[in-house]
C-alpha cells in the first residue's frame, strides 16, 4: 500500500471525509475469518462452532504518514442489520511473525490500534492471540469515523514507529454478528510502500 | 487463623426459612458498590420471589454452564439488558416543580412494552388460592469451583482469588460478554459506558479487614452464613458437609457453585373441603427437586424431623445451629466491626 | 473528531477503585427518627468528605438473655439506603412559596425571612380573628418533629388532632379489654412462644428486624399459624395458613374459645383472676350485680364474684388475686338486691358459653368464616397447652368492627392463660419511656433541681389520687389522672373530621355502619355530647396548618379531594415543613426546607420492641438551607414576636381562657435562652442531653448516662418503663438479662386492670354496648362501606417505604416495579378483561383511583389489596387508594361515661376506618 507523506494538519486528516483522502490511492484488503481452533477458550470454540463470524471479507484501505504519525483510512460496507449489544469496530494491527492471523501470540504479539463505534476514544492494545489482549499505555492512538449508506469510513492515526517490518494488517468486527474479541476478520500484512 | 492462606474456598450459606425477602441485601449491596449512574441497573445481589423468572428474567433457560460432570461447555446466552430491566429514569423534576397541577405523575421513563425490573414479579408465586405458594430466594455470584465464566474470558481478566472469589481484573476485561453467556447463573452485567463486564466482588475489600460481605452482615434475617469450607470449625461447613441440609442451585450446571441454600419448608395446603392436607407442603417437592436436586427431599425431611424433634422438647444441634444465638456465628472469621476500621487516612 | 488523547489504561490498579468506595473520614451514630416503629435500629454513618456517604447496622447490641438470639443486625433495605434521600430528587433544600394555584406545582424560592414573615403574619391573623385554636396540626408520631411542633404549638395555645385520630393506629379492642390498648414484649419474647398466630399482621413485610425472632421460635420448637385471606408474604415460613374470610376474624376467635370450653382445657384459675368471667351477672337486665343494687348505695362500679362456700363476695377492686379461692365460673345463683328482692345472677362465663355455643361451634363458624372445623379444633387444643403469642399489627383496628375482633383475640389468650409470661401476649404499640424529653418540656428551669420538682410534684398527685382510692394502683393513677388533665383543643378527636371536613355525612349513609343498630349514628353521638361523654371542640373554622412530620393528604382516610373541598379553602395558610417533598408539600402554600435525620441530633421512637434509647447523631451539616425543625420554629416565634410589635398585640386568650404573651414565648421555648447557642439558633444537642439526664433523674435510664456516653455506646437499654401512660401500661418491670413481657405485675402481683371492672374486661355492660349486643365479644359482618360493590379492598403496609418516605429514593424504586399497583386474583382479573401490569379505574361510591395491577394468585378471589404508603404524586392526578376509603367511624367510639371508656388522649375515641372497604375497579386504556 502506497503510503504519501502529507503536510495536511492532523484534523483534516482525521476526518475521514475529508478532500486529502479522496486524493491519495487506496486498495481493496481481503480479510478472513480468525480461525477457531485458535479462539483462546473451549468455550468460544464450542459456542462459536456453529456460528460464523469474520464474514467482513474486504474492506478499502488507504494510508497517508504526517511527520511521525501514520493515519490508515478504512472503508468497509456493514452488514447493516441492527445491533444494540456490540460495537462495530476495527483495528490497524502493527507487529511481525506468522500469527497475524490470530491475531499475534504469546510469542508474537501484535499492536491493535483500535477503534469501535461505542467509544468515544480509540484504544492501544497488544494482542496475543484472538481475544488476549491488554491495554498498552506506550502507544497514542486516536480515530475518527463516519457512517454513510451503511458504509463505515474510519481514520486511525498512531505512531509510525510503531509500525515494523514495514507493514501494517487489518481486523474488522461486525457488532451486528456479534463479533468481538477473537471473534474477528483479519487480513495479511499489507506491505507500505512509505515515500 | 490467617484468612491470607492460599487456595481457600469461601463459601454462602442462605437460609431460605429465614429469607423474608427484604431486599436489604441487594440494597447493602447496591449502595456499597454499584451506585454510579453506568451501573444503575446493576444488582450483583438480588432476591426474588420463586417461583417466578429471576434475575434477569427467565436466566435458567439461557444456558452456559457444564455438563453435570463440570466437563463440557454447555453454550448460553447473553442476557440483555432488557432482561435484566430496571435501572429506570424518573421525572421527579416534572412533577415536583414542572407546573403540571396533577397531570404528571412520578413513574418510571421507560416504554411499558416488555418492561420488567430486578423483582418485577414480586409475591406473584403460583398456584391457586388457597394453595398458592412462594418464597424468596437470595443470588449472588455462586464464586464457583468450576467457573464457566473464568473459562470462557479470552482476556484472562477473570481468576479465582485466594479466597476462592470469583474476581475480574477490570484493567484487563476487555468487554468480550464471553462470560456472561458461560455463566449458568446470569449474574454478571454489563456495563455500557465502562465497556466492562462487572459482578459481586465477594465484598473483598471488607475481607481484606475481616469484615463480612455486605450481604452477610446487613441481612437483618440472619439468614446468610459465611465462611471457609476447609475450616473445621465454620458453620458453613458443618451446614453444608456435617448436617448436609445446604444445597446448591442448579447443581447440574457443573460449575461446582458456592453459594448453598438451606431448603424451605412450606405450610400445608389445604384439601377440597378447605381442612388442612398434613401430609404434604404447600411447595411441590418436585418444583424444589428443579432447583436443588434429588437430594432435596432427604433435606426437607431431615429439617422437618429435626424440627418435630424440637417440638417434642427433644434437642438439635441442627436447629440450634440455625438458630444463631449469637450474630456473629453467621459471619465466619471476618467478624471486625467496620466502624472499628480507619480506612482513609 | 475525536481528540487524540494518550489511550492509557483507566486504572492503575482495579482493585484500588472498590477499595476506595469503601472509605470514610468520619463515623457516627444514625438510626431513622420517623415514624418507622419499632424502628430504633442502631446505624454507623459513615461519612466522607463531609457527605453522607452510606450507612450500616451496627450490629452492636448485646445479648440480653442467655438462650435466646441477639437483636443484631436490626435494619432493613430503607434503612440502607437512607442517604440515598439525603441527596435525592424529593430533597428539599431552600424555602419554597407557591405561585400560582394550590396544587399547581409552581414554586418560587424564596428566603427564610420571606417565607416566615407572610406565615407567621397569618398566624397573627387568625389569633387576632379568632383566636390561637385555629392554628392546627394533624397527630403524628414522627420522632424527630413531635416534640418541637408539640413544643412550639403549646408555646402558642394552637390546636391538634389526636394523633389516634389521625392515623388510627389505636386497638380499640385491646383499649376496651383491658383498659390500655399498648401491650408490647420485646421482640426477643417472640423466642420464648411455643405458638406464634400471625394474625392481622404481616410482619415479613412490617417487621423486618425483628422477623427472625419468629424463625428461630420456629427452630426452637414454636409452631406458626398464618392467619390472613390472601396468602400474604408471612405464610412462608410458617406452619399453618388459616385462609380466612375477611372480616369474620371474631368468629374465627370465638370458635377457638368454644372447643377450649367445651373440652375443658381452659385455665380457669387464671380466668378467675384475670378476668371478670367470674363476676356475676344479673339475668333480669343482662347488667352486672353492682354495689349499688346489693346495699343501695357503695360504689356503682363495684362487682361480685360467687364464693360456693359462702356466696356473694365483692371483687377486688384493687387486687385480682384469689389465693386459691374457686369462685364460680359457672352456676346459676340467687342475690339478694337492697329492696329485699330477688334476683337471678350468673358467672358472666356462663353468658359467654351461651353466646358461644349457640352462634360459634367449629361447625357453625364454617359457614362465616370458611375455616375447617378440624382446623378450629386443632389450634384451639394447641393454644391451650402451648405458651401462645398473637402477633397482632395495626390492621384488625382498621375495620370497622376491628374491636370486637380484637376481644375475640383478647379472649383465646384469657381462657388459655396465655399473658403475663414470657412468650405469650398480644401486642399493639407503646412508646413513651424517654421521660426525660418531657420533663424538659414543662421544666422552669435548666438543671437536676427543676426535674426534681417536677417529679416530686408528679409523684405527689399520683399519691393523692390513690390517697383518695386505695384500691388504684399508680398506672391506674396515672390513666385516670391523664384523662382529666387533657382539654380537648390540645388532642382532638373525630370532631375535626366531623366539623370541617364534611365527614359527618358519610357516617351517617345507611349500610356504610352497623345497620343492626336501632339507632341512627347522630343519634348516638348526640346523646353522647348531651350526657357530656365529651367536650364540644371549637367549631371556628381552621385558619393555619402547620403540616410537620406528617402527611395529611397522603394518608387521611376519606382522601385527598375530599380535604381539598372541605377544609383546605377554609385555609389561610398552609405550612409544611420537611425534608422532602411530600404530597401533602405539593398542595402547600409554602414548603420549608427540614434537616433530615442525619443532619440533626435525634432519637428513634423508643420501645419495649428493643427497650433501647437510640441516639442518631448529626452526622453532617443539613444540606442547602435546610434547618432543624426546633430552630425553625424557634425563628417562627421571634418572627411573631416581632410583628405583634408592629401591630401593637402583646397578650392574648386561648380558647380555654389562658392568657400568652408574645414577649414571653421565646423564653418559653428555650427555657430561658438556656437552649440556644451564642448566634440565638436553637441548641438542640443541648436539649438532647438535658432529656437523658432528665430520664436518668425519672429513673428509665441507667445512672451516669449523659449525650456523651450516649456517643460512645450508641444505644442505652431502659431500666424502667417509668410513669407515661404508655410506659406504665405495660405494668412489668424491666430485667436487666431478661426478655420484657408485659403484664407481669397483673399476673404476679395481682395489679388490677385499668378498666371499668378492675380485670380485663370480656362483659362490657355499658348500655350502647348492650343496646348493640355487643357486651360479649362477637362477631358482626362488616358494613358495605364505600357501596354496594362486589369487591373488598384491604391494605396493609408494604415492603418498600415508611409510609411514603422512601417512595421516591431511587434505590427502593429499583426493588420493585416503581410504581403503585392493587394486587388482584387472576379470575377477577380475567374476568374484567385485565392483564398483569394493566391499567385499571378503582371505584365505589367515595371516590376512585387509577392504578396498575398486579395478578397473583395468592389474592383471595373478591379481594383487592392496596398496600399502604405509596405517595399520592405517584398516581394519576397525584389521587391514591385513599381516594376511595370512606373514614368511616364506628359509633362505639363515641361511648362514654364508663370507666375506662372516657375519653382519653391517643387512646378512648372514635377512629377512622378503612379497610375491606366495598370497590369494584374496570381496565382503562393506557393514557
Amino acid at each position: 500500500m502506497k503510503v504519501e507523506t502529507t503536510q495536511s494538519p492532523a484534523e483534516d486528516l482525521m476526518d475521514p471525509s475529508s478532500a486529502v483522502w479522496s486524493d491519495l490511492t487506496s486498495e481493496t484488503v481481503s480479510l478472513s475469518p480468525v480461525p477457531l481452533e485458535a479462539q483462546p477458550n473451549e468455550y468460544i470454540r464450542v459456542s462459536r462452532a456453529a456460528k460464523p463470524y469474520g464474514a467482513t471479507g474486504e474492506a478499502v484501505a488507504s494510508a497517508v504518514k504526517n511527520g511521525e504519525q501514520l493515519f490508515v483510512r478504512l472503508e468497509w460496507q456493514d452488514d447493516a442489520s441492527p445491533n444494540t449489544e456490540f460495537a462495530d469496530a476495527a483495528a490497524i494491527l502493527t507487529g511481525k511473525g506468522d500469527e497475524i492471523q490470530t491475531l499475534g501470540s504469546e510469542d508474537a504479539p501484535v499492536g491493535f490500534w483500535y477503534w469501535a463505534s461505542d467509544r468515544e476514544q480509540s484504544l492501544s492494545l497488544i494482542s496475543r492471540g484472538p481475544g488476549v489482549v491488554r491495554n498498552n499505555a506506550d502507544v497514542v492512538t486516536s480515530a475518527s469515523a463516519s457512517l454513510d449508506g451503511g458504509r463505515w469510513a474510519v481514520v486511525l492515526a498512531g505512531p509510525s514507529s510503531e509500525v515494523t517490518d514495514n507493514q501494517i494488517g487489518v481486523a474488522i468486527w461486525n457488532g451486528s454478528n456479534d463479533e468481538r474479541a477473537g471473534l474477528a476478520a483479519v487480513s495479511g500484512w499489507l506491505p507500505l510502500d512509505t515515500e | 487463623m490467617s484468612k491470607q492462606n492460599k487456595n481457600r474456598q469461601m463459601a454462602w450459606v442462605i437460609d431460605l426459612n429465614k429469607c423474608i425477602g427484604c431486599q436489604t441485601c441487594s440494597v447493602a449491596c447496591k449502595v456499597l458498590w454499584t451506585r454510579d449512574d453506568s451501573e444503575k441497573a446493576q444488582w450483583w445481589c438480588s432476591v426474588n420471589t420463586q417461583p417466578g423468572e429471576g434475575t434477569p428474567r427467565g436466566w435458567e433457560n439461557m444456558g452456559g454452564g457444564y455438563d453435570a460432570e463440570g466437563k463440557t461447555s454447555q453454550i448460553g446466552q447473553q442476557p440483555t439488558p432488557a432482561d435484566f430491566g430496571g435501572g429506570f429514569e424518573f421525572n421527579h423534576e416534572e412533577v415536583f416543580y414542572g407546573g403540571s397541577a396533577g397531570k404528571v405523575h412520578l413513574e418510571p421513563q421507560a416504554p411499558r412494552e416488555g418492561r420488567w425490573a430486578m423483582n418485577w414479579d414480586e409475591d406473584q408465586g403460583a398456584g391457586e388460592w388457597p394453595n398458592s405458594y412462594y418464597f424468596y430466594m437470595p443470588r449472588l455470584c455462586n464464586h464457583c469451583s468450576n467457573p464457566a465464566c473464568v473459562e470462557a474470558c479470552p482476556t484472562k481478566a477473570m481468576y479465582k482469588s485466594e479466597d476462592g472469589l470469583v474476581l475480574r481484573d477490570e484493567s484487563v476485561c476487555s468487554g468480550g460478554r464471553f462470560c456472561m453467556e458461560a455463566c449458568p447463573y446470569k449474574k454478571i452485567y454489563f456495563n455500557y459506558e465502562k465497556h466492562i463486564a462487572q459482578h459481586c466482588i465477594g465484598c473483598f475489600p471488607r475481607i481484606e479487614k475481616n469484615v463480612a460481605p455486605a450481604c452477610v452482615r446487613q441481612c437483618p434475617g440472619r439468614a446468610v452464613f459465611i465462611g471457609y469450607l476447609d475450616d473445621e470449625d465454620s458453620v458453613v461447613r458443618k451446614l453444608i458437609m456435617d448436617h448436609k441440609v445446604a444445597l446448591p442451585l442448579h447443581g447440574e450446571f457443573g460449575t461446582a457453585p458456592n453459594v448453598y441454600y438451606v431448603p424451605p419448608l412450606s405450610p400445608h395446603p389445604l384439601k377440597e373441603d378447605m381442612s388442612i392436607d398434613t401430609e404434604n407442603p404447600r411447595i411441590p417437592p418436585e418444583y424444589l427437586e428443579g432447583l436443588f436436586g434429588e437430594e432435596v427431599h432427604g433435606v426437607l425431611k431431615t429439617l422437618q424431623g429435626e424440627m418435630d424433634k424440637v417440638r417434642e422438647g427433644g434437642s438439635s444441634d441442627l436447629m440450634k445451629t440455625l438458630i444463631v444465638y449469637k450474630w456473629h456465628e453467621l459471619l465466619g472469621p471476618f467478624t471486625a466491626d467496620p466502624a472499628d476500621i480507619i480506612v482513609k487516612g | 473528531m475525536a481528540a487524540v488523547m494518550k489511550s492509557e489504561p483507566v486504572y492503575t490498579s482495579w482493585k484500588d477503585i472498590y477499595r476506595d468506595k469503601w472509605q470514610w473520614d468520619e463515623v457516627y451514630w444514625g438510626s431513622h427518627c420517623v415514624d418507622c416503629y419499632p424502628g430504633c435500629c442502631p446505624m454507623r454513618v459513615y461519612v466522607r468528605d463531609g457527605i453522607v456517604w452510606r450507612e450500616e447496622q451496627s450490629g452492636s447490641f448485646d445479648t440480653i438473655e442467655e438462650g435466646v438470639p441477639d437483636f443484631n443486625p436490626m435494619g432493613c433495605q430503607k434503612g440502607a439506603c437512607w442517604s440515598q434521600s439525603l441527596y435525592g430528587p424529593d430533597r428539599l433544600l431552600y424555602p419554597l412559596k407557591r405561585v400560582g394555584e394550590r396544587g399547581e406545582g409552581k414554586w418560587n424560592r424564596v428566603t427564610w425571612d420571606e417565607a416566615l414573615t407572610d406565615i407567621a403574619g397569618s398566624m397573627l391573623d387568625a389569633i387576632q380573628e379568632y383566636g390561637p385554636h385555629t392554628i392546627i396540626r394533624e397527630g403524628t408520631p414522627e420522632y424527630s418533629t413531635v416534640m418541637s411542633t408539640v413544643k412550639f404549638m403549646a408555646t402558642i395555645g394552637a390546636q391538634g388532632i389526636d394523633m389516634n385520630g389521625s392515623i388510627n393506629d389505636f386497638s380499640i379492642g385491646l383499649y376496651e379489654t383491658f383498659g390500655k390498648f399498648s401491650p408490647v414484649s420485646s421482640a426477643d419474647d417472640w423466642f420464648h412462644s411455643e405458638l406464634i398466630l400471625i394474625w392481622h399482621m404481616n410482619p415479613v413485610f412490617t417487621r423486618i428486624p425483628f422477623y427472625h425472632f419468629i424463625a428461630e421460635a420456629r427452630y426452637n420448637g414454636a409452631e406458626v399459624v398464618n392467619i390472613s385471606p390472601d396468602i400474604n408474604p408471612s405464610h412462608t415460613h410458617a406452619d399453618y395458613q388459616v385462609a380466612i374470610n375477611g372480616a369474620t376474624d371474631a368468629a374465627f376467635g370465638l370458635a377457638i374459645v368454644q372447643v377450649i370450653l367445651e373440652e375443658k382445657i381452659a385455665d380457669w384459675d387464671f380466668m378467675r383472676e384475670q378476668t371478670d368471667l367470674g363476676y356475676l351477672v344479673r339475668s333480669d337486665n343482662g347488667k352486672y350485680l353492682r354495689e349499688t343494687d346489693v346495699t343501695g348505695e357503695g360504689r356503682e362500679d363495684q362487682m361480685y364474684q360467687w364464693d360456693p362456700d359462702s356466696g356473694l363476695k365483692k371483687a377486688d377492686r384493687g387486687d385480682c388475686r384469689l389465693h386459691g379461692l374457686q369462685i364460680a365460673l359457672q352456676g346459676t345463683f340467687e342475690a339478694t338486691l337492697a329492696d329485699g328482692s330477688k334476683v337471678e345472677v350468673r358467672p358472666a362465663l356462663e353468658l359467654l358459653r351461651d353466646h358461644i355455643n349457640a352462634n360459634y361451634t367449629p361447625e357453625l363458624q364454617q359457614a362465616i368464616t370458611g375455616v375447617h372445623p378440624d382446623t378450629i379444633r386443632m389450634l384451639a387444643r394447641k393454644v391451650a397447652a402451648k405458651r401462645t403469642n398473637i402477633m397482632l399489627g395495626y390492621n384488625a383496628c382498621k375495620f370497622y368492627h376491628g374491636d370486637l375482633i380484637e376481644r375475640a383475640m383478647c379472649l383465646v389468650l384469657a381462657v388459655s392463660g396465655n399473658w403475663g409470661k414470657q412468650g405469650t401476649g398480644i401486642r399493639s404499640w407503646a412508646s413513651g419511656m424517654h421521660e426525660g424529653e418531657e420533663i424538659v418540656m414543662a421544666k422552669q428551669a435548666p438543671g437536676a433541681q427543676a426535674a426534681e420538682a417536677i417529679i416530686a410534684a408528679r409523684e405527689a398527685q399520683f399519691e393523692a389520687y390513690k390517697a383518695k382510692d386505695p384500691t388504684a394502683t399508680t398506672e391506674i393513677a396515672i390513666r385516670d389522672i391523664t384523662r382529666l388533665d387533657n382539654p380537648p383543643v390540645a388532642s382532638i378527636p373525630a370532631f375535626f373530621w366531623r366539623d370541617h371536613c364534611g365527614y359527618g355525612e358519610r357516617w351517617n349513609t345507611p349500610g356504610w355502619g352497623d345497620d343492626s343498630l336501632p339507632r341512627s349514628f347522630d343519634d348516638y353521638m348526640n346523646e353522647a355530647m348531651s350526657k357530656g361523654w365529651w367536650k364540644e371542640p371549637p367549631k371556628d373554622p381552621p385558619q393555619v396548618l402547620i403540616e410537620c412530620g406528617g402527611n395529611m393528604l397522603r394518608r387521611t382516610r376519606g382522601g385527598k379531594t375530599a380535604l381539598l373541598n372541605t377544609l383546605w379553602p377554609k385555609l389561610k395558610k398552609i405550612v409544611t415543613i420537611d425534608f422532602r417533598i411530600s404530597q401533602t408539600a405539593l398542595y402547600a402554600d409554602y414548603v420549608l426546607p427540614a434537616a433530615q435525620h442525619y443532619e440533626k441530633i435525634g432519637f428513634s421512637i423508643p420501645t419495649p420492641h428493643v427497650l433501647n434509647l437510640n441516639l442518631s447523631d448529626q452526622a453532617t451539616q443539613p444540606a442547602g438551607e435546610a434547618r432543624d425543625e426546633w430552630d425553625i420554629y424557634l425563628a417562627l416565634l421571634k418572627k411573631m414576636q416581632e410583628l405583634g410589635k408592629e401591630r401593637g398585640l402583646t397578650t392574648y386568650e386561648s380558647y380555654e381562657g389562658d392568657t400568652y404573651n408574645l414577649e414571653e414565648m421565646v423564653n418559653k421555648y428555650t427555657l430561658n435562652g438556656y437552649f440556644q447557642d451564642e448566634e440565638g439558633n436553637f441548641d438542640n444537642e443541648k436539649l438532647k442531653d438535658e432529656g437523658i439526664r432528665d430520664s436518668v433523674l425519672c429513673g428509665v435510664l441507667p445512672f451516669g448516662t449523659t449525650l456523651e456516653t450516649l456517643r460512645e455506646e450508641g444505644h442505652v437499654r431502659f431500666i424502667d418503663m417509668g410513669v407515661s401512660p404508655m410506659g406504665s401500661a405495660q405494668a412489668s418491670p424491666i430485667e436487666k438479662d431478661k426478655t420484657f413481657v408485659p403484664f407481669r405485675n397483673h399476673t404476679e402481683q395481682g395489679h388490677p386492670f385499668p378498666t371499668y371492672a378492675r380485670r380485663a374486661q370480656f362483659y362490657i355492660d355499658h348500655e350502647w354496648f348492650l343496646e348493640a349486643n355487643e357486651q360479649l365479644p362477637t362477631y358482626k359482618p362488616n358494613p358495605r362501606a364505600g357501596g354496594n360493590y362486589p369487591l373488598g379492598m384491604t391494605s396493609g403496609h408494604n415492603r418498600w417505604s415508611i409510609h411514603a418516605m422512601n417512595q421516591a429514593n431511587e434505590v427502593i424504586l429499583g426493588t420493585h416495579r416503581g410504581e403503585p399497583n392493587i394486587m388482584v386474583n387472576p379470575d377477577d382479573a380475567s374476568d374484567r378483561g385485565v392483564e398483569d401490569d394493566g391499567l385499571v379505574r378503582v371505584y365505589n361510591d367515595v371516590g376512585e383511583f387509577i392504578v396498575r395491577v398486579k395478578i397473583a394468585p395468592n389474592v383471595k378471589p373478591g379481594q383487592v389489596i392496596s398496600y399502604n404508603g405509596w405517595a399520592g404524586f405517584q398516581y394519576t392526578g397525584w389521587s391514591g387508594a385513599n381516594e376511595a376509603e370512606p373514614g368511616m367511624v364506628k359509633w362505639i367510639g363515641f361511648a362514654g361515661g364508663y370507666g375506662h371508656l372516657n375519653h382519653m388522649p391517643n387512646e378512648w375515641q372514635p377512629i377512622p376506618v378503612s379497610r375491606w372497604t366495598r370497590c369494584e375497579f374496570e381496565k382503562v386504556e393506557n393514557a
